[in-house]
């Protein structure tokens, strides 16, 4: 059964990598259409359109970032990848607070991008408030982040 | 290092000054003007949305102009263009322009008259060549398209849908109407998709016919010619060389207009300048002789304005305070060090009446938490010495834009502080690069600690910096108290609030959890424990018996009370772990610059493997500077915006606006002497 560790902590892996992923492709996706039609009317918007078309892109980022971390910490990119099936567990369980709110935090801060556009569009002097709706969704991508991150650096040391 | 003091202004003068006055006015540009008070019998007030209309109308024609001509005659556009500024021009340049403003305006109307013509030139070349496409089919066609028979026969010329023979089309024809005899159809052309023909019946036949005909599908060339389709031809090649001269020939002419460039860029900006001295004379009170113009300058400016206005004109000038004013706007005066953050201020809110600049404290912060979220050596570098070498180049960049590089720089310092802190240039390149291609890992030291060995020390520390923002957020709290004089109020509001945090600081420091987390911890007696908790149920206590001070009802009022002690701990354990996203964004930067490094060193040592590093470090540094300045930008804003203004400020003012030159090209100066 020991190989079953490697594969629950190979797969925690890849759905920290693959959820967020989804979720920034598609939130960055339906962002850059209202963005695209704020330029078609005024071209000087255009780099502050993309500023809040761009943040529910970070939500992928941070996908990455864990996947990354946890392929260092299982030794799959060098090492020993000796890992018990409870420590592949927890490995896999210490992904999901990214996959998971990472993918829908994404698609929740494209529908606040979209109307921060929007807002821009007729008001582009309010761009700093404007920013301020999409990044407090972001928030919670980001508390996920930190306790996936703090999780994966920390199984290694546990004793099972 | 504050709101400016504001003064009103009012200026009395005769008529015949005005124009000089109020020229003068807007090239010193101190002034805002506002709407004069009520009108009565003698003063009264002028329309002047018409004249403006005129001007901005004659500004966008200039603007129009030249952008026509940076088209036509290929103009390199820098991309450093906009950090120049504005060029100086003289008031006498100005003075001499208005003589010829017209004709420079002729000139405008002109280009863009010609401009015109060549678009609609252009979709009339469309128009022929469509013709001539449409006409290709009918070039064997011995009659014209629009010939409709002799004295005795009728005439059909047109095409069905579908490949026919001559044999086809008339066993078609005489299915259709049984009754035509006499019929001559000659093909022109076919192809799969139509049929084109012409068709001669004997003119009793013709009704039959066309009926026939129809029953096929018979469409008719839509705009039939009546010449020869050759000669028809030819006159279409001769329209299309002539529209194709006068393409040429405009397109020359405008080209011809090159030189008066920097004319029409003159025009827009003196248009623009005279729409806004328009605008202000629509806000003057004006009698037959005299006019009386209202307004608001700040304290600093005003004794030099006074002195400089009544030694050039003769007029009256009454300066007084505008403390009192409610509708007073606000101006802000910072140090170079802060004054960048006033941008960031900006997007926010200006302070509203009564509340102190928060700029100096915000900037401060602001640079500690972007730095700390972006904190790698390498990107902060890059950041402040861009900024900083733009800033050295272009020193008449627009006010705006050189505020925002030096708030980058500042930032890039901050950054590269805390990459040398933390240890991280370019990620982990340094370890990367000497253990791939050098055989031995050579690496930096941090200063303090690697984050990535004890994240939780790093977490820790940016909870304190949250800690120490919004104790500061308090503290201007207080500081805005102080200015109004509601001293009581500070009591209630943020002795109570900042000692629950402190007792309760004070003992999570001696627990256990601390002691794992941070690796230190204090040690307390059993009485310094229980003075703590004493001290923290008191100042609860005190909340809930103030909180809701300002209900008479002793009901409501510890109602109000519980709830302003559930949002001061609930805000206290929210906001504090919101700071946590310093050590989140930070990680991330460092993670993922190790990540890039990672991919690069992966193809090993040699030449080729160097090649691979050399390009995976360039694209994939640039990729995460960009990510992460973003991300260290908006999540700054947002910690400030909402865990820091959101303790004690509330702005709502409007921002200074002075009457002034608002050009693009030209900035017009004083040439004697300045205010």
């Amino acid at each position: 059964m020991s190989e079953m560790g490697i594969v629950l902590a190979v797969l925690g892996m890849a759905l920290a990598a693959l959820l967020p992923g989804i979720g920034s492709a598609k939130g960055v996706g339906i962002a850059g259409q209202a963005a695209a039609a704020v330029v078609t009317d005024d071209p000087a918007k255009f780099s502050k359109v993309l500023v809040l078309q761009l943040l529910p892109g970070t939500q992928g980022i941070y996908g990455l970032l864990i996947a990354f971390v946890t392929m260092l910490n299982i030794g799959l990119l060098g090492g020993s990848s000796d890992i018990s099936l409870m420590k592949g567990l927890c490995y896999f369980a210490a992904c999901l607070p990214m996959a998971i709110v990472g993918w829908l935090s994404a698609l929740h801060q494209a529908r606040a991008s979209i109307a921060s556009i929007n807002l821009v569009a007729k008001k582009p002097e309010q761009f700093g408030k404007a920013m301020i709706f999409p990044a407090m969704v972001e928030t919670y991508a980001i508390l996920a982040l930190l306790i996936s991150l703090l999780a994966v650096m920390n199984v290694a040391n546990l004793n099972i | 290092m504050a709101v400016l003091r504001m003064n009103k202004i009012r200026i009395c003068a005769v008529h015949k000054d005005r124009k000089k006055i109020l020229e003068f006015l807007q090239r010193q540009g101190c002034v805002e003007v506002r709407d004069a008070a009520a009108e009565d019998g003698v003063f009264a007030r002028t329309d002047t949305s018409s004249v403006c209309a005129t001007l901005g109308k004659a500004s966008e024609t200039a603007r129009a102009c030249s952008e026509i001509i940076d088209r036509y005659c290929q103009t390199k556009r820098s991309i450093t263009g906009g950090l120049k500024g504005r060029a100086r021009a003289s008031v006498r340049q100005s003075d001499d322009f208005c003589a010829r403003r017209n004709d420079v305006l002729n000139a405008a109307q002109h280009v863009v008259s010609l401009e015109c013509g060549i678009r609609e030139a252009k979709s009339e070349l469309i128009r022929l060549d469509a013709q001539e496409e449409a006409l290709s089919p009918w070039m064997e066609l011995p009659v014209p398209q629009a010939f409709g028979g002799t004295k005795k026969t009728a005439a059909f010329v047109g095409s069905l849908v579908g490949e026919y023979t001559p044999d086809g089309l008339l066993a078609r024809l005489s299915a259709a109407g049984p009754e035509l005899d006499a019929v001559h159809a000659q093909i022109v052309s076919s192809s799969k998709v139509q049929t084109c023909f012409y068709l001669v019946v004997l003119k009793k036949d013709a009704q039959k016919a066309e009926e026939a005909l129809k029953s096929l599908g018979f469409a008719a060339p839509s705009n039939p010619s009546r010449h020869m389709p050759r000669a028809k031809k030819e006159l279409l090649i001769k329209q299309k060389r002539e529209t194709l001269e006068l393409i040429g020939r405009a397109e020359l002419e405008i080209r011809s207009y090159e030189a008066m460039r920097e004319d029409f860029r003159f025009l827009e900006d003196h248009m623009k300048m005279r729409e806004e001295k328009y605008e202000v004379i629509e806000r003057l009170l004006q009698s037959k002789h005299a006019f009386i113009l209202t307004g608001y300058i700040p304290e600093k400016d005003s004794e030099g304005l006074r002195r400089a206005i009544t030694d050039r004109f003769d007029c009256a000038v009454v300066i007084e305070s505008a403390q009192d004013d409610a509708d007073a706007p606000v101006m802000l005066k910072n140090a170079a060090f802060t004054e960048p953050a006033e941008s960031v201020l900006e997007s926010y809110s200006m302070p509203g009446k009564g509340e102190l600049d928060p700029t100096p404290v915000m900037s401060v912060f602001y640079y500690i938490m972007f730095g700390l979220m972006f904190s790698d050596a390498g990107y902060g570098l890059i950041m402040a010495a861009a900024c900083g070498a733009l800033l050295l180049i272009y020193r008449d960049m627009p006010h705006n834009m050189k505020k925002s590089l030096r708030l980058f720089f500042w930032c890039g310092v901050s950054t590269i502080f805390w990459g040398v802190v933390f240890s991280s240039y370019f990620g982990d390149a340094v370890n990367a690069f000497s253990k791939t291609f050098m055989g031995r890992e050579v690496g930096i030291p941090p200063l303090w600690f690697a984050p990535l060995d004890s994240p939780m020390k790093l977490l820790v520390f940016c909870l304190g910096i949250g800690v120490t923002h919004l104790i500061a957020a308090y503290v201007m709290k207080a500081c805005n108290y102080v200015k109004n004089g509601q001293y009581i109020d500070i009591v209630y509001d943020v002795a109570f609030p900042i000692a629950i945090l402190f007792s309760l600081l004070v003992l999570l420091m001696g627990s256990e959890m601390f002691f794992n987390m941070a690796g230190f911890r204090l040690t307390l007696s059993a009485i310094a424990a229980k003075v703590c908790l004493g001290s923290a149920a008191v100042c609860m206590a005190g909340i809930v018996l103030t909180g809701g001070r300002e209900s008479k009802s002793w009901f409501k009022r510890i109602l109000k009370g519980l709830y302003a002690l559930y949002n001061v701990l609930a805000g206290w354990l929210g906001d504090i772990l919101s700071y946590s996203r310093l050590l989140a964004l930070g990680l991330a930067t460092g993670v993922i610059a190790s990540v890039i490094n990672a991919l690069g060193t992966m193809t090993g040592r040699g030449v080729p493997g160097l090649l691979v590093f050399i390009v995976v470090f360039l694209l994939g540094h640039a990729l995460n500077f960009g990510i992460n300045v973003l991300g260290a930008y908006v999540h700054s804003n947002r910690l400030e915006y909402v865990e820091f203004f959101g303790k004690f400020y509330e702005g709502g003012s409007r921002k200074f606006s002075p009457y002034g030159i608002h050009t693009k090209y030209y900035m017009i100066q004083e040439e004697d002497c300045h205010v």
